[in-house]
């Protein structure tokens, strides 16, 4: 499966911070210091793109109870990972709580959009190129297409010179908010790309369960909005799956006598 | 070598970093002194400052792979018009708490697969 770049990035990159964005942004990495060391010494800002540099996270002696650490900070290209919902979520109470005081709904938001302390972390994961450094090539192709669980594709970008980059979902880091600067952003997914990612960060972060559903939505041709239960009678239940038409499938269930499922029965609307 | 603790004049101080750098330099070393106030003088080698400063990849002739973007910042296409912040998303009574139990988050979120094998911890 080949992705097309028109498909998965937006013309200009969206107005607000939103889930799927790209910026030019600090990302860190914590290492053990048995793993990287580091000279205790500040090292100079990148002077460009892609560097990463190693400073010692404290000064560690053998006697400490806390491990020695090395920060690896890297200035690179970002994926914003977390959920718009997440990225204003207490901006958002905090205006609905001054509107519900009788604050108009305008000043409500100046108000609330000034508190830099509202929503400070923002998930983002550096994009990271296919480098035999970075993936193994032999995984290249199921990572491009994909397939691999644990990663995310990003096709590419038509006004970056076409480079294509991967997102490795166990990379991910937080990051402050006001670190992801207009001014630096480079481009935004559209709904197709930022619904594969949400895709797969479930898969990969949270819940098999979510590719057996797809399997079955395959298998059905239809997407599955709700699930009830109709009838559970001691080892046997009635499951109705209502599919994205309007339709229901009803589906009998053994239940493992093990499980306490609750009794309750419901008529189908079938 | 004369290791008592004597107080240096600024005037013997600059003259042993000139010395201290001349050795560095013929060494094919580097030497940065850290910050103001730090009691720390540290000389590294060039190689593990490169390595420290992640410049060993562009001193190799290797292609940047984020070389676009480098392109895009000295063409003012990215970094230009300062930092101002964006506005926020206004969503009006955004949910910020489930209706579900936790029971229920439980169960939908309990694995079906286990993984085969697990590494020991180190």
């Amino acid at each position: 499966m080949a992705y097309d770049p028109g498909e998965f990035y937006l013309t200009d990159p969206r107005p607000l911070l939103t889930q799927g964005d790209v910026y030019l942004a600090p990302a860190v990495l914590a290492w053990s210091s048995a793993s990287r060391s580091a000279i205790p010494l500040v090292p100079p800002a990148p002077g460009e793109p892609g560097r990463t540099v190693f400073v010692p996270a404290w000064r560690h002696e053998a006697s400490s109870a806390a491990p020695g650490v090395t920060l690896a900070a890297s200035w690179t290209p970002v994926l914003v990972i977390s959920h718009d919902c997440e990225i204003d979520k207490e901006f958002n109470e905090y205006v609905d709580a001054l509107i519900r005081e009788g604050v108009p709904a305008d000043e409500a938001e100046e108000r609330a959009g000034a508190m830099s302390e509202l929503d400070p972390y923002i998930l983002v994961s550096p994009l990271l190129p296919y480098d035999e450094q970075e993936l193994a090539p032999d995984r290249w192709e199921v990572v491009r297409t994909g397939r691999k669980i644990g990663y995310f594709p990003l096709p590419g970008m038509p006004s970056y010179e076409d480079d294509e980059f991967f997102i490795h979902l166990s990379r991910i880091c937080t990051i402050e908010r006001r670190l992801l600067v207009p001014a630096y952003k480079a481009a935004s997914l559209t709904e197709f790309g930022r619904g594969l990612l949400r895709f797969k960060l479930a898969e990969a972060l949270s819940s098999r369960n979510l590719s057996l559903v797809s399997k079955l939505e395959q298998a059905i041709g239809h997407r599955i909005t709700d699930v009830r239960t109709l009838k559970v009678k001691r080892q046997d239940a009635t499951v109705a799956l209502v599919l994205d038409d309007g339709s229901e499938i009803q589906v009998a269930v053994r239940v493992d006598r093990e499980v306490d499922v609750p009794e309750r029965t419901r008529k189908s609307g079938a | 070598m004369d290791v008592t603790n004597r107080v240096l004049t600024i005037e013997e101080v600059k003259q042993k970093m000139k010395d201290i750098r001349a050795v560095a330099v013929h060494y094919g070393g580097v030497v940065h002194c850290g910050e103001r106030g730090r009691d720390e003088l540290v000389i590294v080698s060039s190689r593990r400052w490169e390595e420290v400063t992640g410049a060993a990849r562009s001193e190799t002739g290797a292609r940047n792979p984020y070389g676009a973007f480098a392109r895009a910042l000295e063409s003012g296409r990215l970094g230009a018009g300062g930092g101002a912040a964006e506005r926020r998303r206004r969503i009006p009574g955004l949910a910020a708490e489930s209706q579900m139990t936790v029971e229920e988050m439980a169960a939908l979120g309990m694995e079906e697969e286990r993984p085969r094998r697990r590494r020991q911890e180190l």
